[in-house]
């Protein structure tokens, strides 16, 4: 990506903090919106929290672009930047302190969900795909947290360096954390009488 | 298991594991409203400080009329030619018709706002130096230029 590109995230912030464009951040916002909040949902265990946190990450983040004190930086993305402050405001607030927070778990918003498969299956595959879903959900709030993290982010599409940054562990904890969390995950499906290779 | 079938394996979990993930529901409407009318109101905020001369913008003219000074005074010295370096800027994305395209064009052969975006991006890329040449040139050759809101 260059300077130029209208796609580049950090180039569509710096046009909504130098020029005020809305649709450069309704376009920021559209991209990540959903990604942020699951995985803010996901750390907290509770819609109220990942709704406050998510409010006040990216209203931050239009502070910061008010004031004009978003720096372009060459190696983070945008994409790590933002989640990197959604994650420091609900650690410092609601994190320290209170490991209690994450009670919920994220089968409580899914299990009712059907899957979006391409073929439309039967009721009995219906049942169990959704069931297959939620049980894996289950499993990774089963995970120690710093595991559970890592797992949901890689199969978001994040590399290792990437969760580094946003977790601020070493590439290398990070690679150990995902082989780790994989392993539980497929004991976990496999007590529950699902496999982890099932289609 | 190899090493390859492992890969296999926990590529087919991490998919499993994105689909499932992609099913909880995302950020709710009301508070994307509320967002996006933060972002508007901001947005308008600095569209009408953009309106106003920037600060940069003065710094630029006193930079310029400096360094107008500045030139004229080495002007007077033998093999000194201050504005004469070529300034270029990066076009590739703008030419999408396929054709062989050049990395960068000479500033004075693209449209005034599409400089002018370049030299902001430059700003808040840290650029200053390179940003600071761009200015003076910018600012000798459209010396009445209004930034698109």
């Amino acid at each position: 990506m260059t300077l130029q590109d209208p796609e580049d995230d950090q180039a569509l912030f710096v046009r909504f903090q130098a020029f005020g464009s809305d649709a450069a951040f309704a376009t920021l916002y559209a991209r990540y919106k959903d990604a942020l909040y699951r995985y803010l949902r996901h750390m907290a265990g509770s819609d109220a929290i990942a709704s406050d946190v998510f409010q006040h990450t990216w209203l931050k983040l239009i502070e910061l672009a008010r004031e004009g004190r978003y720096q372009r930086r060459s190696q983070a993305s945008f994409r790590a930047y933002l989640f990197t402050l959604g994650r420091h405001h609900f650690v410092d607030t609601y994190r320290r302190g209170h490991e209690e927070t994450r009670t919920e778990s994220l089968e409580c918003n899914t299990a009712a969900h059907e899957i979006a498969d391409p073929v439309v299956p039967t009721p009995e595959e219906a049942h169990h795909l959704a069931t297959r879903d939620a049980a894996l959900l289950h499993a990774l709030t089963q995970l120690p947290r710093a595991q559970s993290e890592v797992a949901m982010m890689w199969a978001q599409g994040w590399s290792i360096a990437e969760i580094a940054e946003l977790t601020g562990a070493p590439a290398d904890t990070v690679a150990s954390r995902r082989k780790y969390a994989l392993a539980r995950l497929r004991e976990l499906l496999e007590q529950g009488g699902l496999t982890a290779s099932q289609p | 298991m190899s090493e390859h079938e492992e890969r296999q394996r926990d590529a087919a979990l991490g998919e499993r594991l994105k689909q499932a993930v992609a099913e909880v529901p995302g950020s709710p409407n009301p508070i994307d409203a509320a967002i996006l009318a933060a972002a508007r109101e901001t947005g308008a905020t600095i569209r009408s400080r953009s309106a106003r001369p920037r600060r940069w913008s003065a710094l630029a003219a006193s930079f310029v009329l400096g360094a107008l000074l500045t030139g004229a005074t080495l002007h007077w010295l033998p093999g000194t030619a201050p504005f004469d370096e070529p300034l270029l800027m990066p076009v590739s994305p703008i030419l999408r018709d396929g054709s062989p395209q050049p990395q960068s064009l000479p500033v004075e052969s693209v449209s005034p706002q599409l400089w002018y975006d370049y030299i902001e991006k430059l700003i808040y890329a840290g650029r200053l130096e390179e940003a600071e040449r761009h200015l003076r040139r910018f600012n000798e050759l459209h010396p009445g230029f209004r930034p698109e809101p």
